[in-house]
């Protein structure tokens, strides 16, 4: 039986994931780093490779969680398409505003309230500036 | 990294990239935003490669033959052998980085060649900063051609179909916003179509 699949790093808001098939070692001190590893995004949630799981500790320092954690064991994924699966899903859920200790604050407001390519404006009437988007800001 | 870039609790470390004409590391987010050259310390640090390359084989080996107790001051020296500062070695570090392993021979070196060498694919130049930034220090944003092609594609299957998925709605409903943010500031997008030019 072939190891699993595990989720190195996550960035749910923004659909972007690493995972690679290995043992359970993201909270070791020396995870194994030259592994194949594969990177997963928005929109398409394609997996393309990537030469090791550097790049997925690198983005841990930025936007990414480390692994993903159920108490303290990893979650391990059977196949990569249930990795693939489940960033996609968390990317839908972190638009679907669940402000309760979610994954994000919600979906951000659309930019301006004029129709879209013909069709009417959906939903926010009032345009505030996103949250992330406040963070770098410095007024 | 915190010792080299002279904190030494390694607290408040920004990481970024150096480059030239692309649009940055498409594994670390959509948008690449790029600093004014002004806003930028001369003695801000930058690394040859990744810094987690300490982590790897060979430096980590090297760094393991050595007695626990030396590992912290092992790993600095390290580091030290690939670190410049912005200033005085970014040019030397990035005019080795593009001629690595001396492929070019007598053809001419393009713009593009240069950008394309200094930051190719996972390959960059680490620039690690101790303040983050706000829009008044953003030179520009940029966006990689693809992604706008797929922005543009999404929009146009939206008015004649077939109908995108939920996902591709919500992710180009979010660049778009951040789009419309970056406009609000004054700050422009490119759209990035090769490492040697970039388009309005």
């Amino acid at each position: 039986m072939s190891a699993p699949w595990y989720i190195d790093a996550l960035d749910a808001r923004a659909g972007q994931a690493f995972a690679s098939r290995r043992l359970q070692d993201v909270h070791l001190r020396d995870p194994a780093l030259d592994l194949p590893c594969v990177f997963i995004a928005a929109p398409m949630f394609r997996a393309e490779t990537v030469s090791n799981r550097g790049l997925a500790f690198v983005g841990t320092r930025n936007s990414y969680q480390l692994g993903l954690f159920v108490q303290s064991f990893e979650v391990a994924f059977p196949e990569l398409e249930a990795v693939i699966e489940f960033v996609r899903r968390a990317y839908l859920r972190g638009g679907g505003g669940d402000s309760a200790g979610g994954i994000g604050p919600g979906v951000p407001p659309r930019p301006d309230d004029a129709p879209e390519d013909g069709f009417p404006p959906v939903g926010g009437k009032k345009k505030t500036a996103h949250p992330s988007v406040k963070a770098y800001s410095k007024d | 990294m915190g010792a080299l870039a002279g904190k030494r609790d390694g607290s408040n470390l920004y990481y970024g990239a150096a480059e030239l004409n692309g649009a940055g590391m498409r594994y670390y987010g959509d948008i690449c935003l790029v600093l004014k050259p002004a806003v930028i310390d001369s003695d801000t640090l930058v690394l040859y490669r990744n810094s987690f390359d300490l982590a790897r084989a060979p430096i980590a080996d090297r760094i393991k033959s050595k007695p626990e107790t030396s590992w912290a001051k092992c790993t600095i020296n390290e580091a030290r052998e690939f670190e410049g500062r912005w200033e005085a070695d970014l040019a030397s570090m990035v005019a080795c980085k593009a001629l690595d392993g001396g492929r070019w021979g007598e053809r001419r070196i393009t713009t593009g060649a240069i950008s394309d060498g200094l930051l190719n694919d996972e390959d960059y130049l680490e620039v690690v900063r101790t303040c983050s930034f706000g829009w008044q220090e953003l030179e520009e944003a940029r966006v990689a051609a693809a992604d706008a092609g797929a922005e543009g594609r999404i929009a146009d299957r939206l008015k004649q179909g077939p109908s995108p998925t939920q996902t591709e709605l919500l992710w180009r409903h979010r660049r778009r916003y951040a789009d419309q943010a970056l406009k609000e500031k004054g700050v422009r997008t490119r759209i990035v179509v090769t490492a040697g030019r970039a388009r309005v």
